[in-house]
């Protein structure tokens, strides 16, 4: 059984990358902070007596699923939308992402390095969140499982409710489409 | 394979120096959620806690057993927690009804009574005739 401070322990480590996730998945930072604390709220109140180990699986597998949800109820919301007014707003998604904004927010920061590398290496992780942001879903979410969170290929499978040679395509589509998107922006890592 | 994996690596550590530098009210935003969600965590029932500190002893079956075992009746307990209050509520509203109409019945027979013991004889009441003189009587 894991005692508040493991499940606390877990969450703190997991949260930064679990919110990025989910911002890459919905594009609008509301929502993802909303999923994330969704998540956490359904891990906490229905598995938090399970012992530690299991909380990485868990977790992920329900973010998964609440980003799911999410898109199931905007699709609902946006169709009861489309259907009551012929002027239905664009929506949230992805119109406010901007890789210059993500520049400015940390324009005062100070470090060692150099302010020109500091820009590039910041443009650099613009670019590469974008393009991780246009890959499909499925691709996106195997990559970020199997990699990100260093699942193995049969945990990533469980947390995706699918066959494990899935994930292994899914991975290597994945990194082949971001490193030629990549590369066509003259980044190499 | 490898190039797939040193590329992932590079990826992944971008992501994470991307995952360091989220602005402070998005931090904040998720510790909030983190407590709240901390506050809410479930906690081993009773029959669970007192199987694992090794007061309920089952001779017999493996360790898996014994888990199901517990399992099952602490989800039976909770179960009939749930149910209780349904099931007072549902007893409340047939003893309510229940009241509600032995009273009508009590008022009825009241009025029955009433009627049958007055001098004026019941088939007054139907006259048209007297109800308009006894309202023209009011006035």
């Amino acid at each position: 059984m894991a005692s508040p401070k493991e499940l606390s322990d877990f969450l703190a480590e997991v949260e930064r990358r679990a919110y990025k996730q989910a911002v890459y998945a919905v594009r609008n930072d509301e929502s993802a902070l909303d999923i994330v604390q969704d998540a956490m709220m359904k891990l906490a109140e229905k598995y938090g007596d399970r012992p530690p180990e299991e909380f990485p699986m868990l977790f992920q597998r329900i973010l998964q699923n609440t980003i799911r949800d999410w898109f199931r109820r905007t699709k609902v919301r946006s169709f009861w939308t489309m259907l009551f007014s012929s002027m239905a707003p664009a929506g949230e998604e992805g119109d406010d992402f901007d890789p210059l904004e993500t520049l400015e927010a940390q324009e005062g920061s100070k470090s060692a390095q150099s302010a020109a590398d500091e820009v590039s290496q910041k443009q650099v992780m613009a670019s590469i969140e974008k393009e991780i942001e246009k890959l499909p879903a499925r691709q996106r979410e195997a990559f970020m499982l199997r990699y990100w969170e260093d699942l193995d290929v049969a945990e990533t499978a469980q947390a995706m409710g699918c066959s494990e040679g899935s994930v292994k395509t899914h991975c290597s589509r994945a990194t082949h489409t971001l490193a030629a998107a990549l590369k066509l922006q003259g980044i190499s890592l | 394979m490898n190039n797939e994996l040193h590329f992932a690596y590079q990826i992944k550590r971008h992501l994470n120096e991307s995952a360091r530098a989220l602005p402070v009210n998005k931090v904040e935003r998720l510790r909030a959620a983190r407590e709240y969600a901390l506050a809410r965590q479930k906690k081993p029932s009773g029959a669970a806690q007192l199987a694992g500190a090794g007061v309920i002893h089952v001779s017999g079956g493996s360790a898996a057993s014994m888990g199901g075992g517990t399992f099952s009746r602490s989800n039976g307990f909770e179960w009939l927690a749930q149910l209780l209050p349904v099931a007072v509520l549902a007893a409340g509203l047939i003893g309510i009804s229940y009241w509600h109409q032995s009273n009508r019945a009590e008022e009825n027979a009241d009025i029955d009574t009433q009627m049958l013991i007055d001098e004026l004889p019941p088939s007054a009441y139907a006259d048209k005739g007297f109800v308009a003189w006894i309202k023209r009587g009011q006035e």
